[in-house]
């Protein structure tokens, strides 16, 4: 109501309510600060708008990246990934290295449908200049000039120590048929390295860098990612209809129009986001003292959530238990179905998918066991962010080797990955055989750029089954309580930072000179430098037991001056007493400290200790017993050696054994006999 | 009923000739003991004289078993390698055998003479061998155009409207659907063999022509046959499969048991072979008669 000033009398509260509202919506606009106290540093935070076309199968979206320089360093260019542009034909690294891939075995590369590709339409700082004619693809890896997966933005001013950037991106993206890890099966999706990433800044003394670089490489077929932690905002526009998923926590739907809903999802202190949509998602809701389990499932695999929520429980236990608490308040688990099969396994932050199958029996137990695994990857690489391009080992073998403790501890040695139909087969053995089993063992070290592996094979059984191996060694080595030791150490010391194999060697020799005392920590450098930089092997064998009777002395002997016939009486006994030995060999090249225990034909026992430095050794007895049988490692601490079958050996023959299997081969022959008789 | 007479008239006949049974038991026990015998060496060679063989003995071990396999692995690799020609080679003495049943249980006496038996593997093992031929063409064609169609059906139609939930299905129907088409060749197969004897023929296709429309014309009877012959089979092997978690080979004795078992399991398991041939010489005996009309040239 005017009051003749021509002033309304509310415009005090209208002007308020339009600056609150302008704060608010700038507030809004901005990447989320901490809603909590910082666990990482929060050097690379997006703030995300992204819409999804699910016929086109297009993403359309703008980034604000707020990048905080970590460095003393003054910088001149940023670089950023684009993961996307790898699929986008076979020229890209990671197509023309995983030619040999199985993956590639199931790809139609003339199907123009399973391209994907991302560009940056436009890149400037923000309320600055447009900077989109400043980038340039580069790569730092290979030759491969067609290869676009990392631009470079040359920057007008650099950034300074300590300062941080703010960039204003737009996007537009197609995702790839599922092929590897990322993109669409019909009405379901996967979106996973989806924006313009920007690589991670090691200042001097992170890692490896002697001086401050970017460390951004190219995509490629062997290798996963790296980034930095920060806070993600990400609005999510999809159709109606379609059920979302997504690192973080939702904060709430916003109602939108013509038909699209909108998510938005915050996840802070993390290194990467992923989402995934689909119409068909089934939810199931569990908890885990503080963290919300959301299992999202297709409704062909419903039989299976109890084992998707049952073992992503035992991973949280077991984890937290042995390693450390579980830092965020949600998990998500995404099962794909048949038709997005290619982005099974595999691990964001707070969100992980799968794998199942209709009809799947409980005796073999791929879902526990990809659950598990994926889960501990929000340990190693999520929470300590290593570099898995560089040092996939020091995630995924450590991610193994856990995966196998917790299989075992929750669904039994010896069966926790088959039990079915008489045959049984545990983690554990899972791995070792997949490095025992390589055609060559020595091809290459543990320890090497991943792309550069002799073969695809190769790198998987080294970084993921032989890590995991040498860390079973390790563990026979200090005990388990030690190797959880350094485990909550290696935890504690390096969550939310960049470690790399050094690190962790040191937190091994520093918890093991504690607990274990100087002798056994000065080994551990020959360990690290046999198992992880080197490529021998190990193989030891027990090659021979001799057991030689020595009697009396027969015949003329001098005694006090006169010569005397022994044995003295006809009734007298001759004693036998037996020089005995066990030979132990080391095949191999690699050294450990080993045991042999040595049986005797009154039922004794005697442990040998033998450093397993020279080629061979003679254990030497002498008495009226004879040696029976002899076993090197008999506690099964050398999980490493390619031939555990040799590691005994008995002076009889096990005769019972054989027939068993002669009888069973025999029986097996003849009914395949009858049964091929009656059917032809 | 025809069926359960038939049965019987088998079951009865089939004791009558436990010699012949004999023979044939020992032509399988001797190939098969060929390859069992190389196997027990290469397990010996290899864990004969290591602790690992008292692990084998108490169960499987998969350890063992693979390491074993990657040491001894060109050895084991020689012995799979003989599988294949061993089976071609039994299947051709079995067929050639099946001459030698099939005469004997068509003497009126039902009394078993060994001349007549090697006398019948000798005159029908030409015609019997380009009989099975064909019908072995037909029942790998019959399976693989079920499994060409499911593979086709699977891979055009995977989506949101067929997942692992419809090749699931798929597949248990296409696995019933080809166990029906084997049932119903398995059987023109052994009515085919009994009409080439019936008539003294040589021609082939017009035998399978014959037993087609016999089985045809009496699918009940002549299938129903086949089907109680194969439910007797795997009453067998369930017993088997019983005595073995009873008793296990967890000792010496046990070893000894339980190969007892299983020889005697083998020698049962012919002997309803030789029911199955005999009951369905019977029944056809008794259908021929009322179905093919044509007379075949000798």
């Amino acid at each position: 109501m005017a009051n003749g000033t021509g002033i309304h009398p509310d415009w005090p509260l209208k002007w308020l309510t339009c600056f609150l509202g302008m704060i608010l919506l700038s507030v809004n606009r901005l990447p989320a600060q901490s809603s909590a106290e910082a666990l990482s540093p929060r050097i690379a935070n997006y703030r995300i708008d992204v819409s999804l076309d699910p016929e086109q199968k297009t993403l359309t979206g703008t980034e604000i990246l707020t990048w905080n320089n970590p460095s003393t360093d003054t910088l001149h260019t940023m670089p950023f990934h684009l993961y996307l542009n790898a699929f986008k034909n076979t020229a890209s690294t990671f197509m023309q290295e995983g030619k040999n891939h199985p993956w590639m075995a199931l790809t139609d590369v003339t199907d123009s449908t399973i391209w994907g590709w991302i560009d940056i339409d436009r890149i400037g700082i923000k309320e600055g200049p447009d900077l989109t004619d400043q980038l340039s693809f580069i790569q730092p890896d290979d030759d491969n000039l067609l290869d676009q997966t990392v631009v470079e933005l040359q920057l007008p001013t650099p950034i300074l120590p300590g300062e941080s950037i703010v960039l204003e991106i737009e996007f537009s993206a197609r995702l790839p048929k599922i092929i590897a890890r990322t993109g669409y099966g019909h009405n379901y999706f996967l979106v996973a390295q989806w924006f313009p990433k920007v690589g991670v800044y090691e200042p001097a003394g992170t890692r490896y860098a002697e001086h401050g670089q970017w460390n951004c490489h190219q995509f490629h077929a062997s290798t996963e990612f790296y980034a930095d932690f920060g806070v993600y905002d990400v609005h999510i526009t999809v159709p109606d209809g379609f059920v979302v998923g997504a690192s973080g926590e939702l904060q709430g739907e916003l109602q939108s129009v013509d038909g699209k809903q909108t998510f938005r999802y915050l996840a802070e202190d993390v290194i990467d986001f992923a989402w995934t949509t689909s119409p068909l998602f089934e939810e199931i809701e569990a908890t885990w003292e503080h963290v919300s389990i959301r299992l999202l499932i297709h409704p062909e695999h419903l039989m299976h959530a109890d084992r998707y929520i049952e073992s992503s429980q035992h991973g949280l236990e077991y984890f937290a238990e042995h390693i450390g608490p579980y830092p965020y308040s949600t998990l998500t688990i995404v099962d794909p179905p048949i038709y997005g099969a290619g982005s099974s396994g595999m691990e964001y932050p707070t969100l992980f998918t799968g794998g199942s199958f209709y009809g799947l029996p409980d005796g073999i137990r791929i879902t526990e066991a990809l659950t598990i695994h994926e889960f501990g990857h929000q340990y190693f690489m999520q929470v300590i962010a290593s570099n898995e391009m560089e040092e996939p080992w020091l995630d995924e073998g450590f991610n193994t080797y856990w995966e196998n403790r917790v299989m075992d501890h929750y669904y039994g040695e010896r069966h926790s990955a088959i039990d079915i139909l008489g045959i049984h087969r545990d983690g554990y053995e899972g791995s070792r055989l997949a490095y025992t089993g390589m055609k060559m063992p020595q091809i290459a070290a543990n320890y090497g750029i991943p792309w550069k592996f002799p073969t695809h094979s190769s790198y998987f059984a080294l970084t993921y089954d032989k890590t995991a191996v040498w860390l079973a060694t390790l563990e026979g080595m200090v005990g388990r309580e030690t190797i959880d030791h350094i485990f909550q150490r290696y935890y504690q010391q390096w969550k939310f930072k960049h470690p790399c194999a050094r690190d962790f060697i040191a937190v091994v020799k520093e918890v093991v000179l504690a607990e274990k005392g100087p002798k056994l920590a000065r080994q551990m450098d020959v360990f690290f430098e046999q198992v992880l930089y080197g490529s021998q092997t190990c193989d030891y064998t027990v090659s021979e037991i001799l057991n030689t009777a020595i009697s009396s002395p027969n015949g003329l002997m001098d005694q006090d001056g006169e010569k005397r016939t022994f044995p003295e009486s006809t009734t007298e006994e001759i004693s036998i007493s037996y020089e005995s030995s066990v030979l132990v060999v080391n095949l191999g090249e690699m050294t450990f400290p080993t045991e042999v225990l040595i049986r005797f034909d009154d039922d004794s026992e005697e442990l040998a200790q033998w450093d397993g430095k020279s080629r061979s050794h003679t254990f030497q007895f002498t008495g009226t017993r004879k040696i029976v049988s002899a076993e090197i490692d008999p506690a099964g601490n050398i999980p490493l050696d390619l031939n555990l079958n040799n590691n005994s050996l008995t002076v009889q023959t096990q005769q019972i054994t054989c027939r068993k299997y002669i009888a069973r081969i025999l029986f097996w022959v003849q009914r395949i006999m009858i049964a091929m008789s009656a059917l032809f | 009923m025809k069926i359960l007479s038939a049965y019987q008239h088998g079951l009865s006949q089939a004791i009558r000739h436990k010699r012949m049974i004999g023979v044939i038991y020992l032509v399988h026990f001797l190939l098969a003991l060929s390859l069992a015998l190389q196997a027990g060496r290469v397990i010996d060679a290899a864990i004969g004289h290591s602790l690992a063989a008292h692990k084998l003995f108490s169960g499987y071990d998969h350890t063992i078993l693979y390491d074993m396999l990657r040491t001894h692995g060109g050895q084991v690799s020689g012995i799979v390698a003989q599988i294949g020609p061993l089976l071609v080679v039994y299947l051709l003495i079995s067929v050639c055998l099946r001459g030698g049943i099939l005469a004997a249980l068509r003497q009126p006496s039902g009394r078993f003479r060994m001349r007549t038996f090697w006398e019948g593997c000798w005159e029908y093992a030409g015609r019997f061998i380009r009989l099975n031929f064909v019908m072995w063409i037909l029942e790998l064609g019959a399976i693989s155009l079920v499994a060409f169609g499911a593979v086709a059906i699977i891979t055009q139609s995977i989506g949101p409207g067929f997942t692992d939930r419809g090749i699931f299905g798929l597949t248990l129907v296409a696995s019933l659907i080809a166990f029906g088409l084997i049932a119903f060749l398995l059987t023109v197969s052994q009515y085919a063999h009994a009409q080439m004897m019936h008539r003294n023929s040589y021609r082939v296709m017009a035998s399978i022509r014959e037993a087609i429309q016999l089985v045809r014309l009496h699918p009940g009877k002549t299938i129903g046959l086949f089907l109680l012959n194969a439910g007797t089979i795997l009453l067998l092997y369930g017993l088997y499969f019983l005595l073995e978690s009873l008793i296990g080979m967890h000792n010496g004795w046990g070893v000894l048991i339980m190969f007892v078992l299983q020889q005697l399991f083998v020698f049962t398991r012919l002997l309803a072979r030789i029911v199955n041939w005999a009951s369905m010489l019977h029944l056809h005996g008794s259908l021929i008669e009322q179905t093919i009309q044509a007379p075949m040239e000798g």
